[in-house]
């Protein structure tokens, strides 16, 4: 297979392809270089990959099929070729042989893991997450570890001790964030899936600024084991794809309860031909006014379309009022801060990561250590969290915002009773421009209205790319006020009840094959 | 604002940082933006919440039991260390 | 007459008894080389996450239980967040907002009864060991020790004096102990106290301000250090002072408490609950389950020891506090069918060999049965009192069987009444004299030639026997 014909393949379509020894491993994680190679100086996506050892992996893959495939017709000199394959494919691991990235908070044992930060720039996983640990064991050939804003805190990727990534799809513009170097090489062709993590949004905006779909799965049902936490009671790894039926497999690959993580819970894998069936007729959908109100043309004219079509399709679709999301980000940014600052505790300079020199005693070690070692957003949100946990704050804000947490759970749960899921935008507009964002971190914390309900409620939720060509078409230029954003993906997104991973990948499905059609 | 620039530092203290003056700058004047729209939460009413709430039942089952194993990762974890002498981690004198 | 009144309130510190650390598989065994038992748990790498052991919950619910404690059935860990070497993660993970148990009380006896309440009872992470070398003005951390399990045991300001508090300290190791929680080891650390002491004038209501000692490693430290920081206190007082709030160390060789820090400074711990671990839900049948595994506690022993036993308060109160001496009594009485007897030879007997080789009760190496053995090979004629005490030693300092014992040292009594005769015959040809006095009616004679019949079978005949031989015999002449 060609090159160029191997890139448009999804990742379980390539496993598939590797599996029937049409493509070799070899072969693909050679192309994904290649693009790497051509791309990487510019976009960096990338904070860290390894092109020999994963072309060695790759070939003992293919060696492997091929012996395999070797025995099976020996032991069974009746059966046509293609049987013989056919057969030993299904017990074969589902991403066997398929080059995949992983954000670099996500420790894999033996490899670097700087979590964008100075303070880890040297450190080395002495183990393995346990997603990463199902994903190797899924067959997967993890080829690098991609840039993401400094411990998760951002919403850009400009906040890397390493320096930006830049969006594929219009270099002017951010990637989105924290996991914008996995957004970014998914969507450039560096990789044909990547792992991201998401604790405010950080899987869903950037697949959404890059074009691509992203799951944030119900908080529990993926290990956090080897995760570096942010905040420990929202983070939560997922995939970032090319497609919804990437995710859905990637999610079955990784999702599972771990003895490691006592707050994992064991969550029913997707049935991926369910998906492909998937019925709209009868479904109810909400759409809160609070999510939608203050956004760009370009997302309410996706919000609109993807309602008419739903609706079209047999669903309806009922504008609801949720009040409590008006508090959304206030309570987002002080429930997670405060765990951040804790979580952020533990890089001292003294047992690993960065150390100042010079100084004197321990408290000078500590100041000194974390002033160089952090840069400005974790900075803030370490003050900030350390604001809301301080006695004379404590009570007012976050005892409050734990509360305000515990209604906005429960009202989810009324809408879900009454609802099937809730569509709504995934970010307020397309891709900033760069350094846009920098300006107004209030601002920045803001746009995260329409990713952070999921995350503090637990839910899981998905971003998929609205199908731009028909509302391009539909409308007139002087509608935007910025021309080159006319050409940019908007992401739109289902939220579902806990563990209703099938139902939103479902719709998410359907609308992705509807666009297509179009 | 002079008593709001001690909070900032008082706050500084208790995350373990020390600010630079320009730092202290434009954080002061983010946060005096950020922390009263954070605070705006106060005007909710949540007498109706629980204070503990949580979506995990049944966890026990998770819990580990008392059973020892042998730590493999010790000498790995020492070796990462900044500074350490005789197996121990080395820091500086404690005030 | 005392012009002012002390009030001292506690925060025990109890080290668990559990293979493993409270939130990881590390071992918990005493004394590891440096940095040893560590894992990415224990030693805050990034993304490990803790795991709660289940014995450690075990533990504390049985202990609340104990302790007459609510138990939180709802419970949950909080985040403790201040730097410091001994912390890797920069926060202890502890209980402050739902401890697992609250408001309970401990029965004292000594110095006399009392109630004193227990506020609260939570579990913890201990911290590592900090090692300062003078030499380069450094300190080495070593955190081995991290992660070990504590409960830590909050009474309220009930104690008026160092006795009372040595008294609590007494009861409260005995029961966990009887719990099998804790080894309750002062000098090894696995048990620390925390004393909270500030004075008052005689009447007044309104408590003074405390201040908190640490490091107290023994009662006697306790009690020491409680006189002295009083009596600072007080010359503090009366000479018109104000007392500082903050936490104070005991230097065990001054025998002074010297500050250590000022509380303002420290008070600061912002704690909240740790989003790592799930609420804990404790069940009505979980409780009942615990309650039904629970032990006897010493209190119930010592009443049921006087009540159904027999016995007078004192032995009560000594075989009942203990788990090893409890245990023992019990089973000796068991096997002989009489406690008083089995209380007197422990009481005396045991408790000599215990002062003597200086050992504790919990290091005894006697099986369970062997007093018991003992007792009733006595009482039934087939040993003396004498060779019951030889034997009892060598169980106790060899842990011999009483049985082989005695056949390999010959203590069997002589008991054959046809070998007796044959002595007895011998005796009596052999001291024609006193004989004939005996028979005259000098009866104290009779005693002699028991005497030399004793001699005769070289101390082994079973005396009441002998006795009635010698008797028959000589009324037959």
């Amino acid at each position: 297979m060609e090159k160029k014909e191997i890139l448009t393949l999804s990742a379980i379509e390539l496993a598939e392809n590797i599996r029937e020894q049409k493509v070799t491993s070899e072969e693909a994680v050679r192309a994904v270089f290649e693009n790497i190679d051509e791309h990487e100086c510019k976009i960096h996506a990338y904070l860290d990959f390894w092109k020999e050892e994963s072309l060695k992996k790759a070939r003992e893959i293919d060696e492997m099929l091929a012996n395999r495939a070797y025995s099976e017709t020996a032991l069974n000199p009746g059966n046509s070729e293609a049987e013989g394959l056919a057969d030993p494919g299904e017990e074969l691991p589902p991403l066997l042989g398929v080059p995949v990235a992983v954000k670099d908070n996500l420790m894999l044992s033996g490899r670097k893991m700087t979590c964008g930060s100075k303070m880890l720039q040297d450190y080395i996983a002495p183990y393995s997450a346990t997603c990463i640990e199902k994903l190797e064991k899924a067959g997967a050939v993890i080829i690098g570890k991609t840039n993401m804003d400094e411990f998760g805190m951002g919403a850009s990727t400009e906040h890397s001790f390493f320096g930006a990534t830049l969006n594929p799809k219009d270099t002017n513009r951010v990637p989105g964030g924290s996991s914008g170097g996995s957004a970014a090489a998914v969507a450039y062709g560096g990789a044909f899936a990547a792992l991201g993590t998401d604790t405010g949004g950080s899987i869903r905006q950037p697949a959404a600024f890059c074009g691509l779909v992203g799951l944030r799965p119900t908080y529990g049902s993926v290990s956090r084991h080897g995760l570096t936490s942010f905040a420990s009671s929202m983070d939560v790894a997922g995939p970032v794809t090319r497609g919804t039926r990437d995710a859905a497999a990637l999610f079955n690959i990784v999702t599972g309860p771990d003895e490691k993580d006592q707050t994992s819970i064991s969550a029913p894998k997707v049935d991926l031909s369910k998906m492909e069936s998937y019925d709209l007729t009868g479904k109810r959908i909400a759409v809160p006014k609070q999510l939608i109100s203050g956004g760009s043309i370009e997302n309410r004219e996706a919000i609109d379309r993807t309602s008419e079509f739903l609706k079209n399709n047999g669903a309806t679709v009922d504008l609801i009022d949720m009040p409590l999301l008006d508090y959304a980000v206030a309570i987002y940014y002080i429930l997670s801060s405060a765990e951040a600052s804790a979580n952020l505790s533990r890089y001292d300079g003294i047992r690993y990561g960065y150390r100042a020199s010079g100084a004197e005693d321990i408290t000078e070690l500590y100041r000194k250590t974390r002033s160089e070692g952090f840069g400005t957003e974790v900075k803030r949100r370490i003050l900030l969290g350390n604001y809301v946990l301080s006695s004379e704050h404590f009570n007012d804000c976050y005892r409050q915002a734990e509360r305000a947490r515990d209604m906005l759970k429960k009202a989810f749960a009324d809408v879900f009773s009454k609802y099937d899921m809730i569509l709504c935008p995934t970010a307020p507009g397309v891709a900033p421009l760069l350094h846009e964002i920098d300006k107004d971190p209030l601002s920045a914390y803001i746009a995260d209205l329409c990713t952070v309900p999921a995350s503090l409620c637990g839910l899981p939720a998905v971003s998929l790319p609205f199908a731009r060509k028909e509302a391009d078409s539909a409308r007139k230029e002087e509608d935007t006020a910025d021309p080159s954003a006319k050409a940019l993906p908007v992401g739109i997104q289902l939220i579902g009840p806990r563990f209703g991973e099938q139902e939103i990948l479902g719709a998410a499905r359907f609308l992705e094959k509807g666009g297509q059609k179009r | 604002m002079q008593s709001s620039q001690n909070l900032l530092e008082r706050i500084a203290r208790l995350s373990g940082l020390t600010l630079s003056e320009e730092e202290k700058d434009i954080l002061f004047s983010d946060l005096s933006r950020i922390v009263p729209y954070m605070e705006r939460i106060s005007e909710l009413d949540t007498s109706v919440a629980d204070a503990v709430s949580d979506d995990i039942s049944d966890n026990e089952a998770l819990f580990r039991d008392d059973e020892e194993k042998a730590p493999s990762l010790a000498s790995e974890i020492v070796k990462q260390a900044p500074q350490a002498k005789d197996g121990m981690f080395h820091v500086p004198r404690i005030v | 007459m005392k012009e002012f009144e002390t009030v001292i309130g506690l925060e025990v510190h109890v080290e668990l008894k559990t293979r493993s650390k409270i939130f990881c598989s590390c071992p918990t065994t005493f004394g590891a080389p440096p940095n040893a038992h560590i894992c990415e748990v224990c030693a805050g790498l990034p993304g490990a996450l803790p795991r709660l052991n289940r014995k450690v919950l075990d533990y504390a619910v049985m202990t609340s239980l104990a302790l007459n404690c609510e138990v939180t059935r709802k419970s949950r860990f909080d985040r403790k967040n201040y730097f410091y070497p001994d912390l890797p993660k920069g926060y202890q993970i502890s209980q402050l907002y739902a401890p697992i148990g609250r408001n309970g009380y401990l029965l004292i006896e000594k110095p006399e009864k009392k109630r004193i309440r227990i506020h609260e009872l939570h579990m913890e992470d201990d911290a590592g060991k900090l090692i300062h070398n003078d030499l380069d003005n450094s300190t080495s951390v070593d955190l081995s020790r991290c992660g070990v399990p504590l409960l830590e045991i909050v009474t309220e300001p009930d104690f008026r004096t160092s006795e009372e508090v040595t008294g609590f300290l007494e009861a409260l190791r005995t029961m966990l102990k009887a719990l099998g929680v804790s080894d309750c080891k002062m000098q090894e650390g696995s048990l620390r106290a925390d004393v909270n002491l500030s004075v008052r004038p005689v009447g007044e209501e309104k408590l003074g301000i405390r201040t908190e000692m640490k490091n107290l490693s023994s009662f006697r430290a306790v009690s020491k250090a409680i006189g002295y920081e009083a009596q600072r206190q007080w010359e503090i007082v009366r000479g018109g002072g104000s007392i500082e709030r903050e936490t104070r160390r005991w230097d065990e060789e001054k025998e002074q408490s010297l500050p250590m820090r000022k509380k303002e400074d420290a008070a600061e711990y912002k704690y909240f609950p740790e989003p790592d671990i799930p609420v804990i839900r404790i069940s009505d049948k979980k409780i009942d389950e615990i309650r039904s595994i629970l032990p006897e506690l010493p209190d119930q022993k010592f009443r049921r020891y006087i009540e159904e036993m027999g016995l007078p308060e004192y032995d009560a109160g000594i075989l009942s506090a203990n788990k090893e001496t409890a245990v023992l009594f019990e089973k000796t009485a068991e096997i002989c069918g009489d406690p008083k007897e089995a209380s007197n030879w422990i009481m005396v007997d045991l408790m000599k060999l215990l002062n003597d080789t200086g050992t504790l009760p919990e290091d005894m190496k006697i099986r369970e049965a062997s007093l018991g053995e003992i007792i009733v090979m006595v009482k039934e004629g087939k040993i003396s009192r004498a060779s019951g005490k030889e034997l009892l030693k060598a169980a106790f300092t060899e842990d011999a069987v009483p049985k082989e014992y005695a056949d390999s040292h010959d203590l069997w009594l002589v008991s054959d009444p046809e070998v007796l005769k044959v002595a007895v015959e011998k005796v009596i040809s052999a001291n024609e004299k006193a004989v004939g006095e005996y028979l005259s009616g000098k009866t104290k004679n009779f005693r002699f030639l028991l005497g030399q019949t004793m001699r005769e079978t070289r101390g082994k005949a079973d005396p009441a026997l002998l006795t009635g031989i010698l008797q028959k015999k000589l009324s037959e002449l």
